[in-house]
């Protein structure tokens, strides 16, 4: 059975990027259009391998979603990794303390971003 | 703000700009001035900090920004993912002048983006203290950024070895 990935981005064009690179490599991708329904979409799907997220969204930005979905234990092994505009080393931190197991920033490298994918989900 | 830190804003605009289309492929002419299309979108985000904020807004036409989808939904792109990537690439190109202002000793906030389609579409004078604008083209068709803005009276860029750069440069991936 396809592992699956939440995908949480405002904009449709990256979620379609992502959504197509990763399930060329055989993973089945989930959508979420801000932090809100991310946070909605892992309360409600049990077997969710991993998510990436964006960190400027309405709503619910990124690094609150982290935080949020962190405070549920049974979020605890789930990986996370930020996709981002953001460069900025306090919010690497801020995620990084928050439990995000990587940070990429735009524009990214499909082939990169799938095994790095791979690599969180297994 | 002094002149020397306007010259410093316009250089990082102005690279961001150059960087960020070129890495998507649409290699930008500076021109001298801002060119009109009756094709136009735009796409207008908003940035705080405590000493400096405003608006970027970016202005091409609907050809330009459909070329500039990323290759995998080019194809028979709809109005939606048009307008959904303008947005997007406001995003990205705010996100990389954050990135090289973190170097000068600021730390920029950034909202999300909006995104406006019409005819002719400028950017007009505003009150803001600072209004720069920067003209590139691209096989013919016209770009052009604003940024409109407002700083503290005793603002200006500088330069330290204490100002931290962006953590992760644009396009790499770091695993914790």
């Amino acid at each position: 059975m396809s592992k699956k990935v939440v995908v949480i981005d405002d904009s449709l064009t990256v979620r379609q990027q992502v959504g197509m690179a990763l399930r060329q490599a055989g993973f089945e991708v989930l959508e979420a259009a801000d932090g809100d329904e991310g946070v909605e979409l892992v309360g409600r799907i049990a077997d969710i391998a991993m998510v990436i997220c964006d960190v400027n969204m309405p709503r619910m930005n990124g690094l609150d979603f982290l935080e949020a979905i962190k405070k549920d234990g049974k979020n605890a092994n789930l990986p996370v990794l930020m996709l981002t505009t953001e460069g900025q080393p306090q919010l690497i931190e801020r995620a990084k303390k928050s439990g995000a197991k990587g940070w990429v920033v735009k524009p990214f490298k499909p082939d990169l971003l799938v095994a790095a994918v791979k690599k969180l989900a297994s | 703000m002094e002149a020397t830190s306007v010259r410093m804003l316009d250089a990082a605009v102005e690279a961001a700009a150059l960087a960020l289309f070129d890495s998507l492929g649409i290699p930008l002419e500076s021109e001298a001035s801002v060119g009109r299309s009756d094709d136009n979108i735009g796409a207008s985000i908003g940035f705080t900090s405590p000493k400096l904020k405003g608006a970027l807004v970016l202005i091409s036409t609907r050809a330009l920004v459909a070329r500039a989808l990323p290759s995998e939904v080019r194809e028979g792109a709809s109005e939606e993912q048009i307008s959904d990537w303008m947005g997007e690439l406001a995003n990205q190109l705010l996100g990389r002048i954050k990135n090289k202002l973190l170097a000068l000793g600021v730390a920029l906030e950034m909202s999300t983006p909006t995104v406006i389609w019409g005819l002719e579409l400028a950017s007009k004078d505003t009150r803001s203290r600072l209004r720069r604008r920067f003209a590139f083209r691209h096989g013919g068709q016209p770009l052009s950024v604003f940024v409109d803005a407002v700083s503290a009276p005793d603002f200006e860029f500088t330069v330290s070895e204490a100002a931290q750069g962006p953590g992760i440069a644009e396009g790499e991936l770091t695993l914790f």
